[in-house]
């Protein structure tokens, strides 16, 4: 198991709301405000958001957690879990990625490309969760969910993300690691392509070889013209 | 072959690379050692022996093995792609691998051991079979090397734990540069190829293409995998300083970029710049880049009336200047010109070779081009030309172009520069004085430059008879027919007397006339000398009515004691500049050539323009030389001023032989009881008040007290300003003067008696009159008149003895009667006494002179006097300045320099 992601606890914002802005930013704000059952419950979110009331933020592959009011007398834990992407969807993903060497190079500086997520949407991917694919959980009394405290959680992972679009890879199931080692050992498989035409001339020759062995013959080889044929046989093939 | 003993033990012997691995079988008689490749045959038949020994049983199944999995195409290439091993292996795969194990192994051979042996053999046999048959398999260096690999099967198996990369220790953040590369294909395209580089970070020097770190191991490329990832997020960083370099990153791989002549052009123009900005370096092929420099040819333009050289750099000659891109030194041809000029890339094909043009140069080549090339490309004036031609560079527009002058103008170049070591001309009719061969270099110089239109500064020491080589200048030019009019010397009012003299004693019949005081008649001006003061010309050319001098049309104005005109911005520097002349002449005695801003006031009157404005001369020359960044600088700004520069010491080799010795002596003395204590508190009180000070009162205070301890030293009637108080039993050097006197003067000896101080010079007079000595006495106060009276009575033996305060006494009077010469104080400055000096030891001086200089012991004199004795370039760097130098001092140096060093001469001070 990877580590824990952990982003810092942030301070209070003062002013106008710092609403994101980047588009994979606003992209994953607008999917979980259709979640709001309240404007309302936005409006206080973005409050509390601002508030500096949460703790640090452990973000774990496909979930995030953070505690609201940590070490007062009333903590509560709010909880987000996301749909996470499979395995065959992040090779897809990873395909898309290491098809240019910009791609990873944007992601390491803090950008998601917009090509990058296009291409892999058309392979079937969609690496920006939808409203459904976000569920929260939190120790408030709210009864329903998302709670004005998941809402927050989520606006202050929309503000990590537009920074770093990793910590968004990640809430979909993939840790940066992963990711790049994927891509890597993709392009790396792309270069073997050129051992192809000789994996398959050694596949004849070996099958040959084995075809040679099923008739084997059994003696020492002392003076014995049928292990001679035999071993110069083999040995023509290798 | 076919004799392999099989019933004895079989050893695997691996070896690297796997392929190399061998096989030992033992038998009762012999042992076989033999290649992979030739066991494999006797393995894989080896099964069928019943009696073979159960290690050859081992080998054997795993040989069987690995043929199966390479026949079903579970074969990968190492990450370094130099050999294949068995992977990846499916789960059912690694079964069998210990099932085999487990049924072989046998006595001496765990199962973890025969797994590890079936393992490497498989990847072996995968390495053997996959080399196509033939292929040599004999070790090479790069193959003994590499123990620690890294395989892709691992890598992909480790997948779904991923952790950091491997600490393999090979760099993995890099820089990235841009290597050009220029495909003949590509350049006739107009275009290059660039290439990226990933070097270490922590060594440059170590560097391989990004696309290897693609396509490559580390083994071979000597990176750490990572150092892909680090490769591109460098090249986005490339990509957002120059734009193109984005379509790398567009790639799977960034191998290189093709520019077309459009991208090009950018990357020439402004792309470079901006990739410098974010530390990128682009490497240019040699020879494809660089080589084109613009090379200028200045040349006189419009045909040309009368003698070669005869005023040629006069105010109505015409310079033209036109220029061609070189390279490699040899200017371009026409063709190559419109060529270049045509060309629609920056890539062209000149003289055999591709080369890169940088667009600014192409564009001046259209500009040019377009103007046409027989043009001159612009008339530039004659000192600029004149420049160029000695310096090699011309400054045009703020930028340097390197030159060659044309045949005319070398030609002329030569003469000037040679002027002063030619064959000297003969003395011009009319001299009634035999020139010394210095002098006769001098006179010939100074028509050479005169002759071709050109000022010239004559610096040589005084009494090297500047005087009569200008005579000998204005009779050689009246020879010639170039006189266009009469010669006007403005001179310091002390010196009329003397250039009076000399004309009259020199080229008797010429007319000389003095335009100074009541006598200011310029009518009927022939052809002689006009003599003025620098105030009388100052006052005279600042007239409403534009004054008598500017209205005469000169041929020559001189400038004597050129240091007059030192500050360009002075009134009296402005007016001399207003006299209109056909050239002019300055002559100093004082070294003009180590202060840069009054060597050009002065060049820029004599020759106007040479050194161009003064803030260009600042710009160009001044800055740089002092900066001492470019050395080559000051050798280019010596080419250019010394033509016009010529300087003769009376310590040259040949100059002035005949002048007898002069004698030094520095004759220490104590101070009087009184001077101690006046000193001593003066000392305490100014540096207390000193310590307090802020920055403009300290400069203020350091220089009254150098100037009170001065005066304490000299006597303490000049420092207590008592003009009629008592002389006798207060100084030292009082007492010591009397004593110098009576020597001198019971020899029949004459005596200059100098001091900076006119109070003290008064003193000085009363004391001699008491004592009965007849003396003279000039100061900056004495009428001109009174000052050749009194020169003329010394040189005549009235007086023997003549005070002088230095400043008015400092320059051109001819004194040489007097043989003993005595500086009652220390000049801060060894020149300006030397000046002093030479008044009596100079031409006409027949007998040895004596110098003698009265210095206080313990006191300031005393420690400027060590200073002086010191290395001279440390006394020029204190004392060059003056006292101002001296109020830079910090208050501990300055304690140590004023503070009064106690000795046994005042036990009871």
């Amino acid at each position: 198991m990877p580590d824990p992601l952990v982003l810092p606890r942030s301070p209070r914002r003062r002013g106008a709301v710092a609403r994101s802005d980047t588009w994979w930013g606003r992209a994953f704000v607008r999917s979980f405000e259709e979640l709001a059952l309240d404007v309302g419950d936005l409006v206080a979110a973005r409050s509390l958001a601002r508030s500096g009331r949460f703790g640090a933020i452990v973000v774990l592959e496909a979930m995030a957690s953070a505690v609201v009011d940590p070490g007062s007398e009333q903590p509560l834990m709010s909880q987000l879990k996301v749909e996470r992407l499979d395995a065959p969807d992040w090779t897809t993903f990873a395909r898309e990625a290491a098809r240019e060497s910009g791609f990873t190079a944007a992601l390491e500086v803090g950008t998601l490309p917009v090509d990058l997520v296009e291409h892999a949407d058309e392979a079937g991917v969609e690496v920006l969760p939808g409203a459904p694919d976000l569920d929260s959980a939190c120790e408030c009394d709210a009864w329903a969910q998302p709670c004005v405290h998941a809402l927050a959680l989520l606006y202050l992972l929309a503000w990590h993300v537009d920074r770093d679009p990793y910590v968004l890879l990640l809430l979909r199931g993939r840790t940066r690691e992963a990711l790049l080692t994927e891509v890597h050992a993709l392009t790396a498989a792309e270069a073997d392509d050129t051992g192809a035409a000789e994996r398959e001339a050694a596949r004849v020759r070996a099958a040959q070889v084995l075809a040679l062995a099923q008739d084997a013959p059994g003696g020492h080889g002392l003076a014995d013209a049928a292990v001679a044929a035999y071993d110069e046989a083999v040995t023509r093939l290798l | 072959m076919s004799f392999v003993p099989l019933q004895g033990q079989a050893t695997w012997v691996p070896q690297q690379p796997a392929r190399l691995s061998e096989v030992e079988f033992s038998g009762p008689r012999r042992t076989v050692r033999m290649p992979l490749k030739g066991a494999i045959p006797v393995l894989t038949r080896a099964v069928r022996v019943e009696d073979a020994h159960p290690s050859v049983g081992l080998l054997s199944g795993a040989t069987l093995l690995a043929m199966r999995l390479v026949a079903a195409g579970r074969v990968r290439r190492t990450e370094a792609g130099d050999a294949w091993r068995i992977g990846p292996l499916q789960p059912d795969d690694d079964d069998r691998v210990r099932a085999l194990a487990g049924s072989r192994a046998h006595a001496g051979t765990s199962v973890d051991d025969a797994e590890q042996l079936i393992r490497e053999l498989l990847d072996a046999v995968a390495d053997t079979m996959v080399k196509p048959p033939g292929t040599a398999v004999a070790p090479t260096e790069d193959d003994t090397g590499g123990t620690r690999r890294v395989h892709w099967s691992e890598r992909l198996a480790a997948r779904e734990a991923p952790t950091e990369p491997e600490p393999d220790g090979l760099p993995d953040r890099v820089r990235i540069t841009l290597r050009v590369e220029a495909p003949e294909e590509v350049l006739a395209g107009g275009g290059v190829v660039l290439v990226p580089q990933a070097h270490d970070l922590d060594d440059e020097t170590v560097f391989v293409d990004v696309a290897r770190l693609w396509h490559e191991g580390p083994e071979e490329h000597g990176f750490s995998a990572r150092a892909r990832l680090s490769a591109s997020v460098a090249l986005g960083e490339a990509a957002s300083a120059w734009e193109p370099l984005g379509r790398l990153l567009r790639e799977r791989v960034p191998e290189q970029l093709v520019l077309d002549g459009e991208e090009l052009t950018g990357l020439l123009d402004h792309g470079l710049e901006a990739l410098d900005a974010v530390g990128i370096d682009v490497f240019w092929p040699r020879g494809l880049r660089g080589e084109l420099v613009p090379q200028g040819r200045v040349e006189v333009s419009g045909p040309r009336e009368g003698p070669l050289n005869e005023g040629l750099f006069g105010p109505d000659s015409l310079f033209g200047f036109d220029w061609r891109l070189a390279m490699a030194g040899q200017q371009l041809s026409d063709e190559e010109m419109v060529a270049l000029a045509e060309a629609t890339t920056p890539v062209i094909r000149l003289r055999d070779n591709w080369v890169v043009i940088d667009p600014r140069v192409a564009r001046r080549a259209r500009k040019r081009v377009k103007a046409g090339l027989d043009q001159a490309d612009r008339a530039i004036a004659p000192a600029a030309a004149l420049q160029a031609a000695l310096t090699g560079t011309l400054y045009l527009d703020g930028g340097a172009m390197q030159v060659h002058p044309g045949a005319t103008l070398e030609q002329a170049r030569r003469r000037i520069v040679d002027a002063a070591t030619v064959a000297p001309l003969p003395d011009p009719p009319g001299l009634h004085a035999t020139l010394r061969d210095y002098q006769r270099h001098g006179v010939t110089w100074l028509a050479e430059l005169t002759g071709a239109g050109l000022g010239a500064c004559l610096a040589d020491d005084m009494g090297l008879g500047k005087t009569v080589t200008l005579i000998a200048l204005h009779l050689h030019r009246r020879a010639r027919g170039l006189l266009v009019g009469p010669t006007l010397v403005v001179c310091p009012a002390s010196l009329m007397g003397n250039w009076e003299t000399e004309v009259r004693r020199f080229a008797p019949g010429v007319d000389v006339r003095r335009f100074h005081g009541s006598s200011r008649s310029l009518a009927d001006l022939g052809e002689g000398f006009v003599l003025t003061t620098y105030g009388t010309m100052r006052a005279d050319t600042s007239a409403e009515t534009g004054g008598d001098l500017a209205a005469v049309s000169w041929d020559l104005v001189v400038a004597d004691e050129a240091q007059h005109i030192k500050n360009a911005r002075s009134t009296t520097a402005k007016n001399l500049r207003t006299l209109r002349s056909r050239c002019r002449v300055a002559l100093t005695g004082t070294p003009v050539e180590n202060d840069l801003t009054e060597l050009w006031a002065i060049l820029d009157w004599a020759t106007p323009g040479l050194l161009g404005s003064r803030n260009a001369f600042r710009k160009v020359w001044a800055a740089p030389i002092e900066s001492g960044v470019d050395p080559s600088v000051a050798r280019r700004f010596a080419q250019l001023v010394e033509p016009f520069l010529l300087r003769r010491r009376k310590t040259d080799p040949g100059i002035a032989p005949e002048l007898p010795a002069k004698t030094e002596t520095d004759h220490v003395v104590g101070l009087t009881r009184e001077q101690v204590v006046l000193y001593e508190t003066l000392v305490r009180e100014s540096m207390r008040r000193i310590e307090e000070a802020d920055e403009d009162t300290r400069r203020g205070l350091v220089l009254a007290l150098l100037t009170g301890l001065k005066q304490i030293c000299n006597h303490p009637a000049h420092y207590l300003r008592q003009p009629g108080g008592r002389l006798r039993g207060r100084s030292r050097k009082l007492e010591l003067l009397d004593e110098l006197l009576a020597t001198i003067l019971a020899e029949g000896g004459q005596v200059l008696l100098f001091t900076q101080y006119v109070e003290m010079a008064r003193l000085l007079e009363r004391h001699l009159a008491a004592a009965g000595t007849p003396s003279l006495f000039l100061h900056g106060g004495t009428p001109v008149a009174a000052r050749e009276r009194m020169v003329r009575d010394f040189q005549d033996g009235q007086a023997p003895v003549f005070l002088l305060s230095l400043k008015a006494g400092g320059t051109g009077l001819n004194l040489t009667r007097a043989d003993h010469v005595v500086h009652v104080d220390r000049w801060w400055n060894p020149a300006v006494e030397d000046q002093a000096t030479d008044r009596a030891h100079r031409i006409g001086q027949t007998r040895p002179v004596q110098v003698h200089r009265l210095v206080t012991e313990g006191t300031i004199e005393e420690r400027i006097a060590e200073l002086l004795q010191r290395k001279r370039s440390l006394a020029d760097a204190v004392l060059g300045r003056g006292e101002a130098a001296l109020t830079e001092l910090s208050d501990a140096e300055l304690h140590d320099l004023v503070g009064l060093r106690r000795t046994r001469q005042y036990p009871d001070a």
